[in-house]
């Protein structure tokens, strides 16, 4: 992978400068929308979801400035909704600030096959870090908001996942497409145990954590949030937060 | 949705919040388990309210003007230190030798329940706990006594205050009965010797041959016979003199008993109830300790069950850790369905089934 990427060609450097702007500006896809992307809309969201991300990136915003790029959102444990959050904050980044956003997964650096149903004929992220495929070939433009792009990684064999994270291409890559978005969404694993997140997290520049309630003690959320440093902390999104305690009692607590 | 962030709170503020309400959410995620000691015990505490009988209080008021065996306490100036009038220090003294098996035995004997206390049906402990002594003022004393039966009851307090008097007079004359003993002691010593002396002399007498005469024994015997009358007389002078001794200190006795006696003067005797007392301020308090030792172990398992719980239970809880800066919260899908979204489906619906009516109604009639 090193040795072949051509990202860190001189002479693709050029083409891929050139080819960028067309990217983003208007993206022209070699692949039609698959699944995934058409499960990305606003309709399907949870408004309580879409508000407390429009309030989350607000906030970071008057408080220390724009949303760090590449952002990581990742959790601590498995079974955290990290990709829903994800791809919720790409979409309010892209159709609500005007945005270029380009989200992408990573569930190839666990090991997983993402895209089980991508075919393996198709280019993959291995392909373009190998110089096989070019890097359009594995953007797809969002069906319903089109300053949104989805990378698809696509087949990558099990266990190159940590060898593609940790290449200079890979990085150089996330370099580009960081300079031709605006921000960059990385659907990360899990920090603790073996998700393999903390192996992407030094490529990012902040990143989100997302806990579900009642199902992770508060020492994995310090434990993830001291070995992620220093990457910076945008924030905490607890989902299927359901209290009990009546509202009036929360107001004489001070809520 | 609820943003939480560390502005204008102090750790110390926010960890306290936090886990306030991680104790509030178990306890309302748990109702049930916290309700159940509560009601346990308060149900435990009706059933012995229900046991609870009725009983009869009898009670006497003692004067204690002054009490021989309490110290003479000085008032300095206007301040009292540790001052203790008679009545208080008399029924803190009477507390003091409840405690005791030999003061509350003499009291049941008195009573006559030395069988029932023999054969188990009551324990010392029973009667202590139905006798009670109040200090009135700084001379009056009540004593009350209560029982399942009112005789008892009339009984027991007749019982402590003949105990106490007893146990008052005997303490106060024990020096007194000290001096009775002691020379009583001297007495014997003598009588003894006086005894040995004239055996000694009978002995002697017996050895001598028969004279018609005292004065014709010779003077070593005439010497021995007078030296041991002598002895007999200074043995009989002793013993009178102990007895002397003796009759004076029996009378110190009998003078300090007449003192203590009349340190004690029962103004209110005691009668039989004729009715008994009313049993509901036992029973309320059987159920509020019910109730409160209920509350009590809820309190504790709910306080336990907050400290070992360190799942993420409120933003707070994540506020309060360092590089954390903004915590947003998202309910679940299904906690948005409001009624509002309920009823706008169920409206939905029956356009629906009313608009499927009318084309079959229209089907139909074409």
């Amino acid at each position: 992978v090193t040795d072949r990427h051509h990202v860190s060609d001189t002479s693709d450097d050029e083409s891929h400068q050139s080819e960028m702007p067309a990217l983003r500006r208007n993206p022209a896809p070699e692949r039609a929308a698959t699944g995934l992307t058409a499960s990305l809309r606003f309709e399907d969201m949870s408004s309580d979801l879409l508000n407390s991300l429009r309030t989350l990136a607000d906030r970071f915003e008057l408080r220390f400035g724009e949303l760090p790029s590449p952002l990581a959102v990742t959790s601590p444990g498995p079974d955290a909704d990290t990709t829903i959050v994800s791809q919720a904050l790409a979409r309010i980044l892209a159709h609500e600030h005007g945005s270029y956003v380009l989200w992408m997964g990573s569930d190839w650096l666990s090991g997983a096959t993402e895209q089980a149903a991508a075919r393996a004929d198709e280019p993959s992220l291995l392909d373009v870090l190998a110089n096989k495929a070019s890097l359009s070939s594995v953007l797809v433009p969002d069906s319903q908001h089109q300053r949104l792009t989805h990378l698809i990684t696509g087949s990558i064999p099990a266990g190159r996942g940590h060898m593609i994270a940790r290449s200079p291409a890979f990085e150089q890559l996330l370099a580009l497409l960081n300079d031709e978005f605006d921000h960059v969404i990385i659907d990360c694993p899990p920090l603790l145990g073996a998700g393999h997140g903390l192996a992407l997290l030094p490529r990012t520049a902040g990143f989100l954590l997302v806990v579900r309630h009642r199902s992770v003690s508060i020492g994995q959320v310090r434990q993830a949030n001291e070995l992620a440093a220093p990457t910076q902390n945008v924030g905490v999104v607890v989902t299927d937060y359901v209290t009990r305690v009546p509202s009036i009692v929360r107001r004489l607590l001070g809520d | 949705m609820t943003i939480q962030d560390q502005d204008g709170y102090g750790a110390e503020v926010v960890r306290a919040k936090a886990f306030s309400l991680r104790a509030l959410e178990i306890l309302f995620r748990h109702k049930i388990m916290f309700l159940l000691p509560i009601v346990a015990f308060t149900a435990l505490g009706f059933y012995r309210a229900s046991q609870v009988s009725p009983v009869y209080q009898a009670s006497a008021v003692l004067s204690t003007a002054s009490n021989p065996l309490l110290e003479e306490q000085l008032v300095r100036g206007v301040t009292l230190e540790r001052f203790e009038s008679p009545a208080e220090g008399t029924s803190r003294i009477i507390g003091e030798q409840l405690r005791t098996a030999a003061f509350t035995e003499e009291i049941v004997e008195r009573v006559g329940l030395s069988d029932a206390l023999e054969a188990g049906l009551i324990d010392l402990d029973t009667v202590r706990e139905n006798i009670s002594t109040t200090a009135d003022g700084s001379s009056l004393l009540s004593i009350e006594a209560t029982w399942a039966d009112p005789v008892t009851a009339y009984q027991v307090v007749n019982g402590v205050i003949e105990t106490y008097l007893e146990y008052l007079a005997d303490t106060a004359a024990s020096d007194s009965s000290e001096a009775v003993s002691f020379y009583e002691g001297i007495r014997d010593i003598a009588l003894e010797e006086r005894t040995e002396r004239q055996n000694e002399l009978e002995q002697y007498l017996s050895t001598l041959p028969a004279v018609e005469s005292e004065r014709d024994r010779p003077i070593s015997v005439q010497l021995r016979i007078d030296e041991l009358t002598a002895q007999i007389s200074d043995a009989d002078e002793r013993v009178g003199d102990a007895e002397r001794n003796i009759d004076e200190a029996h009378l110190s006795v009998l003078q300090s008993r007449s003192n203590a006696g009349r340190s004690v003067q029962v103004i209110d005797e005691a009668t039989v109830p004729t009715a008994p007392e009313a049993a509901l301020p036992q029973r309320v308090a059987a159920i509020g300790s019910g109730f409160l030792i209920g509350s009590v172990i809820a309190v504790a398992a709910l306080l336990f069950a907050a400290l070992l719980d360190r799942t993420v239970s409120a933003p707070e809880d994540l506020t309060s850790l360092p590089g954390v800066s903004l915590v947003v919260v998202v309910p679940p899908e299904r906690r948005r369905r409001t009624k509002a979204a309920r009823r706008s489906r169920r409206r939905t619906r029956e356009r629906a089934d009313v608009d499927v009516d009318v084309r079959q109604i229209e089907s139909a009639a074409t």
